[in-house]
């Protein structure tokens, strides 16, 4: 019977894992329709848009810990006391980035 | 920089591939609705028409940020380290031609405040002394700006950071085409 069960536990967690890899799949190849421009300096038109997945919670670490050049560019902000910055080396590749900075959740841009 | 919740919803957002009036789109995982990165506001979708809260946030180099907060977190993508965003050689107040869009001595601190629109290019708050206390849009505003962190920022009365954007000066006009300029005049 203890088999039974963990046998079960063992095909829901099977099967989450592949629900949730189908969710992350979907997201990194969903594409939105919209009127916009397909382009830079296009017409705004009917455009099938290819959406890719932006981070989510990225990891953060000290001052001391970043290995960052000095005159390179940072997107920086307070909140609640603490002192955030996001390196436009990693917003370029983005666009966007998922964040939580205490109770605030954030969405640097680029 | 914008806080990701609007009327007690909290948005997760993706990045996608079509522009608006030239400026990049982002799309939220719970409504697909499209919306303008620069603007904050959605374009298309479920949530067209409504807009983000903007927060007040510096463009700066990593080295001013870090010795104005020693105590900063920052972000790291493990596995990708991307190249560093610099200007090229960007001394504001030296005379340099770069001849197109992105020359770096467009570079400006754009504000709007009650309605009037500000430019301030840094190569002419290189020549003054700052800060600088004006008036915009009947608040009084202080305009700051670091020569080493090559950047500027402005605060009110009480002494609050407001909401700007480091640009260069044609995004901004696009986007503010009614803006005033900020010039240092003549020199005496």
């Amino acid at each position: 019977m203890r088999k039974l069960c963990s046998l079960a536990v063992l095909i829901a967690l099977a099967l989450s894992g592949v629900a949730m890899n189908a969710a992350a799949q979907d997201r990194q190849q969903r594409t939105v329709r919209a009127r916009v421009q397909a382009h830079p300096g296009g017409p705004v038109e009917d455009v099938e848009m290819e959406v890719h997945e932006a981070p989510v919670d990225p990891k953060t670490v000290t001052a001391d810990e970043a290995t960052l050049e000095d005159d390179e560019l940072v997107l920086g902000l307070v909140i609640e006391g603490e002192p955030i910055a996001y390196p436009i080396r990693y917003l370029a590749m983005y666009e966007v980035v998922n964040d939580r900075v205490g109770d605030t959740p954030l969405a640097p841009t680029w | 920089m914008y806080a990701r919740n609007l009327g007690g919803r909290e948005f997760t957002f993706d990045f996608a591939s079509g522009l608006m009036d030239d400026n990049l789109l982002i799309v939220d995982r719970e409504t697909d609705s499209v919306w303008s990165q620069l603007a904050g506001q959605a374009v298309s979708g479920q949530m067209e028409g409504t807009a983000l809260e903007a927060m007040p946030s510096l463009q700066t180099t990593w080295g001013f940020w870090r010795q104005q907060h020693p105590d900063t977190r920052v972000m790291v993508v493990e596995g990708r380290d991307g190249r560093p965003y610099q200007y090229q050689d960007f001394v504001p107040g030296e005379r340099r031609s770069r001849g197109d869009e992105h020359d770096t001595s467009t570079v400006g601190l754009g504000l709007a405040v009650g309605g009037e629109s500000w430019f301030y290019p840094l190569d002419e708050l290189a020549k003054v002394v700052t800060p600088i206390e004006t008036t915009i849009g009947d608040q009084q505003v202080t305009i700051h700006y670091s020569a080493v962190g090559l950047t500027a920022w402005a605060t009110d009365e009480s002494g609050n950071t407001l909401v700007t954007v480091i640009a260069y000066r044609r995004g901004w006009t696009s986007f503010f085409p009614e803006s005033n300029y900020f010039s240092a005049g003549p020199l005496p």
